[in-house]
């Protein structure tokens, strides 16, 4: 009997032992990723600029995790990002091997409670976002020169979008703050078609992101056929500001004074304030799970902060980023807390409004 | 324009972007050769590599990968009867017939020299078209685009000849299959059980393996013989150019469809080389044959689908509006290298578009050089015995089925499709038309909705639509007419590849 026992505690010296001996091993590579295959989920078809955001990242990161033994894109495309989502959420193990690169289609889903969606990004935590901001303009065939004929034009107004779920709400949004009359046409394939409607007068307004804007918007507001009115704006602690993009337009906040006299308010509002913190001042995010080991958070911020000092990541991200500096750390919390914050009263509105509006079946 | 373009050839002219455009052609080549694989995954295997590249090379990579495509995926089509990509899938019906005659060399020497031209003037169009095809593409708006998926849809009729009441049963339910998954413009998803995989959809590559090649690997074991049947070869690539060069004006006519069906954005890629099979069958003299082994059967929808890529890759520049899945993923790739496609294309960019167009044509020579060379030697795969041949084969489609979206439910959906190919195959209802409702479905409602929705029924009476119409009814008159003049003795589907 005392053999055994004394078997035992030498086993639980031994063990004790190799357990030191591995910490110390550990210790010893410092980094949490030293050896470890990393992915980067991202829940589009490769080709879109969510895949194009995280092969500049994959890149970036290489360089700045020269540990890892490898960091791979990973595409997991459907439903509207959800599949990707949730994979990312229920099958990923909370190890900090897997990152999940969002674009603001992601929240809007959760935050709209839509089909399929098992993911919560309160379950998440950001270790990187990118703004990217959008313009809404206007047709001048519809006789509107400025906001303040926005909201007083007889013509019909007809906008142009793929849903009233994804980041067309935002513009869908502004006209509902502004009180204004719109006929929406949803359903397009994408925002490149819609801006071909556009140039048929199939519609005659529009919310195009920065990119797009620039790209293709740009050309007919210096030829005179298009009007630009106004940005979404950022949320800047709690505050809608102007868009660092375009610092010679108007954020909607401004607009919505000089049309009306006053500041918005409201739940309309306040659903804007928290669609525009989660799809516009940090449209791209990279996600960890909120039950990532602290070294391994720890060692992602570390790159993370590295990535952003370089001028590689610039160089070579010049057209996905768009002019807009990439947001790390505590401003970065902040942005996320302001989206994740949204009250029950709000989500239950703006739910309510797409299904009354748009005649959805979203749960209230 | 001329001086830029010599000027672009010089660019494209430097050994390590030849190189490049080498390698995206072997990739290109290998991945339509794999039955199902076609160009998206080609680009996915390709895109994680141009990050960084010079905007030249990437663009000799992509391209070079993306041009031969619809030429490697002809090799299956023909030889084993299971569609290389999704764009060749109407080659089989008269293809195969031909490989089961042991006509294999001959169709495959046709069908590539068919592919070299169709690719060539592609190229060509899109050198020709891209200061032009602004105010074509902003002519189409959504109610003339629902027309001409529309004028797609009728394409069931010609296909279908024999059994048009078949055929249009057969178009529903592709269009009712099409309709599962995720609706055009609202967040409702329909026929899914609440299954996540069915949210986007069957996967194309999914229904078109399941539909064409399960049912054929079947009946090819079942009868334990080889695909040539009596196991000789007859005919030699050259006969193959040779029969070509007699039909140069049905080449010059598919061509010119395949690539200005290519330039209408909306209609997808997929039903391009049905919609050039169902003209050729129709506007040729003699179309008995169609359906049993008819070359010009091979040639329209090969020079066709070459043809296409050209026209597809005006709207993907001048708009950023891609014309197929492979062009939304090229679309990925530009930016990636630092070029974002607009009306910038033809202007500062130009010499990278001129590039892209010189590529196109390479890369279009270089690979039906390298099929027709390899033709001969490939073409003896037809008298392998099946017993040894299918199990290889069936791996490759079910690999290949998983890659579109590398869940296990593209597994399950493979074999349920392959069963229900198997029986309309057996009870002689054609297939092809429920791959084209099914291809048309999610276009075909999302233009009606977008019309209905901007314009209540006003569309209906806008000269343009009107004009489409009138088109149509004269492809279906046209279609129909003959048929009842001189009725065939049998009521053979066009599809039944049995002679």
């Amino acid at each position: 009997m005392t053999k055994t026992v004394a078997m035992r505690s030498a086993a639980a010296a031994m063990t004790a032992l190799a357990f030191t001996w591995i910490g110390a091993e550990v210790e010893a590579q410092e980094n949490y990723y030293a050896g470890k295959d990393v992915e980067f989920i991202v829940p589009y078809a490769p080709g879109g600029g969510n895949d194009t955001f995280a092969r500049l990242l994959q890149s970036q990161y290489r360089a700045c995790m020269p540990e890892a033994a490898s960091i791979q894109v990973v595409n997991i495309p459907g439903g509207a990002t959800v599949i990707g989502a949730n994979e990312f959420e229920l099958m990923r193990e909370p190890n900090g091997l897997s990152v999940l690169v969002t674009a603001g289609t992601t929240s809007y889903a959760w935050m709209l409670g839509q089909q399929g969606v098992r993911y919560s990004p309160r379950n998440w935590t950001p270790v990187l976002g990118l703004p990217g901001g959008g313009v809404v303009y206007v047709s001048p065939d519809t006789g509107v020169k400025n906001i303040k004929d926005l909201v007083s034009t007889d013509a019909e107004l007809v906008f142009g979008g793929i849903s009233a779920t994804g980041l067309d709400l935002l513009g869908l949004l502004t006209f509902e703050i502004l009180g204004i009359e719109t006929k929406a046409v949803l359903g397009y394939e994408g925002k490149g078609p819609v801006q071909i409607a556009f140039q048929q007068g199939e519609i005659n307004i529009d919310y195009q992101t920065t990119p797009a804007f620039n790209q293709l918007v740009r050309p007919q507001v210096e030829e005179g056929t298009a009007i630009p009115l106004y940005t979404a704006g950022m949320v800047e602690d709690g505050q809608l500001v102007r868009d660092p993009a375009f610092p010679e337009f108007p954020s909607f906040l401004e607009a919505y004074r000089e049309a009306r006299g006053s500041d918005p308010s409201g739940p309309a509002w306040e659903a804007y304030l928290a669609l525009v913190s989660s799809g516009v001042s940090a449209q791209r995010q990279v996600w960890m799970h909120g039950d990532t080991p602290p070294e391994a958070l720890a060692a992602m911020k570390e790159a993370t902060a590295c990535v952003v000092e370089r001028e590689e990541f610039y160089q070579q991200g010049k057209e996905i980023l768009a002019g807009y500096e990439p947001i790390v750390g505590e401003p970065l919390a902040r942005n996320a807390a302001a989206m994740l914050s949204v009250s029950d009263e709000v989500l239950t509105w703006l739910r309510r409004y797409l299904n009354e509006k748009y005649e959805l079946e979203l749960s209230e | 324009m001329f001086e830029a373009a010599a000027d672009a050839l010089f660019l494209i002219a430097q050994p390590d972007r030849l190189g490049w455009m080498v390698l995206g052609c072997a990739v290109g080549l290998v991945v339509g050769l794999l039955p199902g694989l076609g160009g998206t995954v080609g680009m996915s295997i390709l895109l994680p590599f141009v990050f960084g590249m010079d905007p030249y090379s990437g663009v000799a990579l992509l391209i070079g990968m993306a041009a031969v495509i619809h030429t490697g995926d002809t090799f299956p089509s023909i030889l084993i009867g299971v569609p290389g990509s999704s764009g060749s899938q109407a080659t089989i019906v008269d293809g195969y017939p031909l490989a089961r005659q042991g006509k294999a060399a001959m169709a495959l020497g046709a069908a590539f020299f068919v592919s070299m031209i169709g690719g060539l003037f592609g190229a060509v169009v899109l050198f020709g078209t891209l200061s032009i095809a602004r105010p074509l593409v902003l002519a189409l708006g959504s109610p003339e685009l629902f027309m001409l998926a529309v004028f797609g849809l009728s394409m069931v009729g010609i296909l279908s000849t024999g059994s048009p009441l078949a055929g249009i049963v057969s178009a529903l339910f592709g269009l009712i299959v099409g309709t599962i998954g995720g609706a055009p413009g609202v967040p409702v998803y329909r026929y899914t059980f609440e299954w996540l995989y069915l949210f986007d959809g069957i996967p194309l590559a999914v229904l078109a393996l399941g539909l064409f090649a399960v049912p054929e690997m079947l009946d090819l074991l079942a009868q334990r013989t080889q695909i040539a049947q009596g196991a000789k070869l007859t005919g030699s690539r050259l006969d193959g150019i040779r029969v070509a060069l007699r039909h140069k004006w049905l080449i010059v006519r598919s061509s010119a469809l395949g690539a200005a069906l290519g330039i209408l954005p909306g209609i997808g890629g997929s039903v391009i080389d049905w919609i050039a099979y169902g003209v050729t069958k129709q506007t040729v003299r003699d179309n008995e044959n169609f359906g049993k082994g008819d070359i010009r059967g091979v040639i329209g929808p090969e020079s066709a689908n070459n043809a296409k890529e050209g026209g597809a890759l005006v709207p993907t520049l001048i708009f950023g509006i891609p014309g197929s899945g492979t062009t939304a993923m090229l679309l990925g790739g530009l930016i990636l290298l630092g070029i974002q496609p607009g009306p910038s294309m033809v202007k500062e960019n130009l010499d990278v578009t001129l590039s892209i167009v010189w590529t196109l044509a390479l890369a279009n020579v270089l690979g039906a050089a390298a099929c027709l060379v390899c033709a001969g030697w490939v073409a003896r795969a037809s008298v392998i015995p099946a017993t040894r041949l299918v199990p290889f084969i069936f791996v490759i489609i079910t690999v290949a089925a998983y890659q579109s979206t590398r869940h296990w439910g593209d597994i399950i959906i493979l074999l349920v499709i392959g069963v229900v190919g198997w029986i309309m195959k057996q009870a002689g209802w054609p297939r092809a038309p429920m791959l084209i409702g099914f291809v048309l479905s999610l276009v075909t409602e999302r233009y009606l909705h977008l019309s209905m929705s901007r314009y209540g029924l006003d569309w209906l009476l806008f000269p343009s639509v009107l004009a489409i119409l009138a088109l149509i009814v004269i492809a279906l008159v046209a279609g129909l007419a003959p048929n009842r003049l001189h009725r065939k003795p049998a009521g053979e589907a066009t599809l039944r590849s049995d002679p």
